[in-house]
């Protein structure tokens, strides 16, 4: 058995997605800790606060593109700004799949996003972008 | 004086009068209210004259009519009063000719009564338009008859005469030019009506186009949701021995899917039209390809296709590979059983469109439901015969309308179907894509 990820990240205004990809990421059992935040703003103040002086820096953020007030993309922006400290490891961006075209376009054009995939989130994705990030990990 | 002035003219306008009416109605007012102000200076001057008694009688009568239209109009006789006021013109034009001659001009009042239907009553009046002005014609043509025939009964000697006649000539000409001016106001009105209406409809077509993206766009999400929930209940909870339970899965599943067509069947029918530009496409080549996607399908229940040979057409490609895809798959999907589809597509060259058909053998439909089969979500054979979504036939009616073409369908229940489309020659090539 490999070690686990330590921390994931999971952004999304819909309280259902984020118990359907908590349930996921638990039933994979592939992460330590699972934090779960409705909105843009709060996940950015999740990202920003310091411990210890240490910042939580979760390696895997899922990100829902499509929330009321403050955007996936309008997150992206702020997280742009952040210190390298306090940057998680990678984003991914979740779409909805009505809309996976134009967003994928424009979710290209974030570096920081490494990874898109469609909602919702399945064993079979999790398992892929774990796969592919962070090999040693499984 | 100016209260008695407006009360006179609102007579027979009550609160529920709707506002263009009111307007005629008080027009017809107003003309009555000036008339018997004429006429009883007319009055006054010819019982003050010594003219016949008889003269005098026909003039007093006449001056007594003026006041018939405001009466009906008193009694809410509006239509009557205003019918009223165009025959008692008449005699009061007509009467004064006779009596003192050709030289007072009294006949050219007839000119400027043409327009007065049109301001009472409103401009679609049509044939009885027609007849109106015939009407004064004719009684204007018998006036210079009767001038030449016959002699004025008074022979007035006034050293006013050509004052008279060129203050009858002015009041003549100013009528027309009145009428002249409110029909080319109350035609503005239209015209901005009806441009406002347009517009609004265009807005309206604009919203409901989108509202179906919307909507189809944001119903997804909850589906979604459901859909995860009940991977959710049936991992956890799912009884394998429980018979019912297994049934009810797979209704909600059936009924999932079934929506989530309908829900993408929304979307792409919001997206027709938006795929690309106007280019030129070869058909037979189009048809080809079709063809060779649909090959298996074919293939399976050996269906023939007969393709004459067909024109080069400026068009949207991915939309017109979908018309005729959807109704090529349509022929064979509703085939006669124990018989070969055939399936045939001829084209027509119009001046103004080109018309094809695509022809088939199979089950045909019932010329009841000519209209009802380019509905979204239209069926008219159950889930278990013939599967799909009623959605085929809707697309291409879209498809077609964006051609600014049309579809229809000859058909009998059993005897095969042709179904017609046209699309117009006149799109122009975007240039943007040729460039």
């Amino acid at each position: 058995m490999k070690k686990k990820i330590r921390n994931i990240l999971l952004i999304d205004d819909s309280k259902a997605d984020n118990f359907i990809s908590n349930r996921i990421i638990n039933k994979a059992g592939v992460a330590e800790t699972v934090t779960i935040t409705y909105g843009a703003k709060e996940a950015l103040d999740y990202l920003c606060k310091s411990t210890n002086s240490k910042f939580p820096k979760p390696e895997i953020i899922f990100l829902d593109i499509n929330m009321p007030g403050m955007s996936g993309w309008d997150f992206l922006e702020e997280y742009i700004l952040l210190d390298e400290a306090q940057k998680a490891g990678i984003i991914v961006c979740m779409l909805s799949t009505s809309s996976a075209e134009r967003d994928k376009a424009k979710a290209n054009e974030y570096e920081v996003v490494r990874h898109y995939s469609s909602k919702p989130l399945t064993q079979n994705k999790l398992l892929d972008i774990i796969k592919q990030h962070f090999p040693d990990y499984l | 004086m100016k209260k008695l002035l407006k009360s006179l003219q609102n007579l027979g306008v009550e609160q529920s009068t709707n506002l263009d009416l009111a307007k005629r109605i008080r027009l017809g007012n107003l003309m009555s209210i000036a008339g018997i102000s004429v006429g009883l200076i007319v009055l006054v001057y010819t019982q003050l004259s010594d003219w016949y008694f008889n003269i005098k009688l026909v003039i007093s009568l006449l001056v007594a009519s003026t006041l018939i239209p405001p009466i009906l109009n008193y009694f809410k006789k509006t239509v009557a009063s205003r019918v009223a006021y165009l025959i008692i013109c008449f005699p009061c034009i007509i009467y004064p000719s006779i009596v003192l001659g050709a030289a007072f001009h009294f006949q050219y009042f007839l000119f400027g009564m043409i327009g007065l239907p049109l301001m009472f009553f409103g401009i679609d009046l049509g044939k009885k338009f027609a007849l109106w002005t015939l009407l004064l014609i004719i009684v204007f043509i018998y006036l210079q008859w009767h001038f030449i025939v016959f002699d004025p009964l008074l022979k007035v000697k006034s050293s006013n005469t050509h004052l008279i006649s060129f203050t009858n000539d002015f009041i003549a000409l100013l009528s027309i030019f009145n009428q002249f001016f409110w029909l080319i106001k109350e035609n503005d009105i239209y015209v901005n009506e009806i441009k406002t209406k347009s517009n609004e409809l265009a807005e309206k077509n604009i919203q409901l186009e989108h509202f179906a993206y919307i909507a189809s766009h944001d119903l997804k999400e909850p589906l979604r949701t459901v859909d995860s929930f009940v991977d959710i209940i049936q991992e956890e909870y799912e009884d394998p021995s429980n018979e019912n339970s297994n049934t009810y899965f797979i209704f909600i599943r059936e009924a999932l899917n079934r929506m989530s067509m309908m829900i993408n069947g929304l979307l792409s029918y919001s997206k027709i039209g938006k795929s690309g530009n106007y280019q030129m496409v070869d058909l037979n080549n189009l048809i080809l390809e079709i063809e060779t996607d649909l090959h298996q399908l074919i293939n399976q229940v050996n269906a023939s296709l007969q393709i004459n040979h067909l024109p080069c057409i400026t068009c949207l490609e991915v939309e017109i590979r979908q018309l005729f895809q959807n109704l090529i798959t349509n022929a064979i999907k509703f085939r006669k059983e124990q018989m070969t589809p055939i399936i045939e597509i001829t084209h027509i060259e119009m001046p103004n469109y080109w018309q094809f058909c695509v022809a088939d053998n199979g089950i045909g439909i019932s010329p009841q439901k000519h209209q009802e089969i380019f509905q979204m979500f239209t069926k008219l054979h159950l889930v278990d015969v013939y599967e799909g979504y009623g959605i085929g036939l809707a697309f291409c009616k879209k498809i077609v309308e964006i051609h600014n073409g049309k579809i229809w369908v000859e058909s009998l229940l059993g005897k095969g179907s042709r179904f017609y489309v046209t699309i117009h020659k006149n799109i122009k090539i975007d240039e943007k894509k040729n460039t």
